[in-house]
């Protein structure tokens, strides 16, 4: 026999970053847009649960309903640019004894194949991992719903099983579903998002994606013997390692792993420099940054502007809390650049790089979502 | 619910009184049976009072009913436990256990027989679900033979003494019980 409670003390509605979204608590306001959710076909179908709202009282009493419900964790899904309601996404069915709960969602109609639910569920599941300390969480959904399979998939949620006839949808017939799980030791299922590449401004500057016609313009930047000795990955000998390099940027954008640009000056296009996001991990919500400047684009801020812009944007469009950099002892420039940026000092790690003349310390600087925000000059 | 006693030609599945307490202190001691069901360890007497002096409130409230099993015309001390816990409005989950001294016979499988055509006819259930900890052949077996089809592992999905373990997860739905005995083998109903 087993035992399972559903006691939990969760009350109040944390705020949760995901890319591109922010969960938080209902608003009264959002009555319309909740009463949008619940009267679209798709959501009456697989819904249940909102399947009564007709009015926007009635929107009014489920949210506040969801909030009060003690062994809920309701969030509305806000995208992060508008603020405009874009779904929901909440955990419930908590067991505190096995540490899982059972997460559900939906898409406004307006907002949906926009990978609304997938970055809604990453970022309640991330939550519910490093937040709450959950070590399972369930999705099930009906089986016809094909939609909510593919979220599962694409989130990592292995699939477990057909559960037959196990789903109460409130319509007197009793459905079959889909078992999906993920937990958070499954190292394999950390969710890649893959992203379309975007741009950022900064200032006098811009970082924009590489492009393939990069190649040249690449090639002779990193001929320089300061990026070579510093970056043991370049410098590339050819046109074909040049465009080799360009696509495995491209392929870090699609993968979501990484996220990349060159640095040009935004009124001229002409090359400064190279910005970097990898390791992108969205369950410690944690990132590497990297940086390179041209030769002749040197002492004038580039890097600590370029920095700067990718790292709030890491914050606030990936959702990161942290960000880290590492240069080798003697790359002092390297180092004020970090300092500049607000990335603090944390450790010396012994001979973590490997340069042509040896291994090498190097400093680990990283800043987070939370820290004080920095003036640049 | 107002408890009831279910039985056939060969069962009494009925509420378990103070009187059993010694039988299912010393069947609930059995390691095999603590490898596989989450009863307290080292279980003690005051396990087997409490888990009998719940029984009413079980009932009561409809989260789990619960009886003992006994032989008819053989004895009427309990050797085994099965019960019906709840899910949801029209699904439980079917919960057993068996005294060591009484595995081998079949008398489980006839337990959860009965119990199942009680739940689908007197409950109107719409699923019974049997779940247990992976590896737990001799309940899988039980769960087959009455016609339950194995429908996933659920992993770390169940809580064993503190630790979670991955459950097998199976169902039975309306008409799908098998009535007839087998002799003890496992059926292949497909």
């Amino acid at each position: 026999m087993t035992a399972r409670t559903g006691v939990s003390t969760l009350r109040k509605t944390p705020e949760v970053r995901g890319e591109g979204l922010v969960l938080g608590p209902w608003r009264a306001a959002d009555a319309a847009r909740v009463l949008e959710i619940a009267t679209d076909p798709a959501t009456r179908a697989w819904s249940p649960s909102m399947r009564p709202l007709n009015t926007e009282a009635d929107a009014l009493t489920w949210m506040s309903e969801r909030t009060a419900n003690a062994d809920r964790l309701d969030w509305a899904v806000r995208d992060s640019a508008s603020g405009l309601l874009i779904g929901r996404v909440g955990l419930h069915r908590f067991d505190p004894g096995c540490r899982s709960a059972e997460i559900g969602y939906g898409v406004h109609p307006a907002h949906r194949r926009r990978g609304v639910a997938l970055r809604a569920v990453t970022a309640a599941t991330t939550h519910a991992f490093t937040t709450l300390n959950l070590a399972r969480i369930s999705l099930v959904h009906a089986t016809g719903n094909s939609a909510s399979c593919a979220v599962a998939s694409a989130g990592g949620f292995a699939f477990e099983g057909v559960e037959r006839s196990s789903l109460d949808h409130g319509d007197g017939v009793r459905h079959d579903m889909h078992r999906h799980a993920r937990l958070a030791t499954d190292a394999g299922a950390v969710p890649r998002i893959g992203r379309t590449p975007v741009a950022i401004n900064a200032g006098d500057l811009a970082l924009r994606p590489w492009a393939p016609e990069d190649a040249e313009q690449l090639l002779a930047a990193v001929a320089d013997p300061l990026i070579a000795r510093w970056n043991p990955r370049l410098p590339l000998p050819d046109i074909d390692a040049a465009r080799g390099w360009l696509a495995s940027k491209a392929t870090g954008w699609a993968g979501g792993e990484a996220c990349s640009w060159k640095v040009v000056d935004a009124a001229t296009g002409e090359l400064r420099g190279s910005m970097g996001l990898r390791c992108i991990d969205p369950i410690d919500r944690a990132a590497v940054a990297s940086y390179w400047t041209v030769a002749g684009a040197r002492g004038r801020g580039v890097a600590p502007a370029a920095l700067t812009a990718a790292t709030e944007w890491a914050f606030t469009e990936l959702g990161m809390h942290r960000v880290t950099l590492a240069h080798v002892l003697a790359n002092e420039a390297s180092c004020r650049v970090a300092t500049k940026a607000g990335f603090l000092l944390e450790a010396t790690i012994r001979d973590s790089c490997l340069l042509r003349d040896g291994f090498s310390d190097e400093h680990l600087h990283a800043r987070l979502a939370s820290d004080p925000r920095v003036g640049l000059p | 619910m107002d408890p009831v006693e279910l039985s056939d030609d060969r069962l009494l599945l009925r509420l378990p009184v103070r009187a059993d307490v010694d039988d299912i202190t010393l069947a609930c001691r059995d390691l095999e049976l603590q490898r596989w069901i989450p009863v307290p360890v080292p279980y003690e007497r005051i396990h087997g009072e409490q888990w009998v002096d719940d029984t009413s409130r079980s009932w009561a409230d409809d989260q789990e009913l619960r009886w003992v099993i006994t032989e008819r015309g053989v004895s009427n001390r309990a050797i085994g436990a099965i019960g019906l816990h709840a899910r949801d409005a029209t699904m439980r989950e079917v919960g057993f256990w068996m005294a060591p001294w009484a595995r081998g016979r079949g008398v489980m499988t006839d337990a959860v027989r009965l119990v199942c055509r009680w739940g689908f006819a007197d409950l109107g259930l719409g699923r019974i679900e049997w779940w247990a900890n992976v590896g737990n052949y001799a309940s899988r077996r039980v769960a087959e033979k009455v016609g339950f089809t194995m429908e996933g592992t659920a992993r770390a999905r169940l809580l064993h003494r503190g630790v979670r373990v991955d459950g097998w997860c199976a169902g039975l739905l309306p008409g799908e019980l098998v009535e007839e005995r087998s002799g003890g083998r496992p059926v292949d109903r497909r």
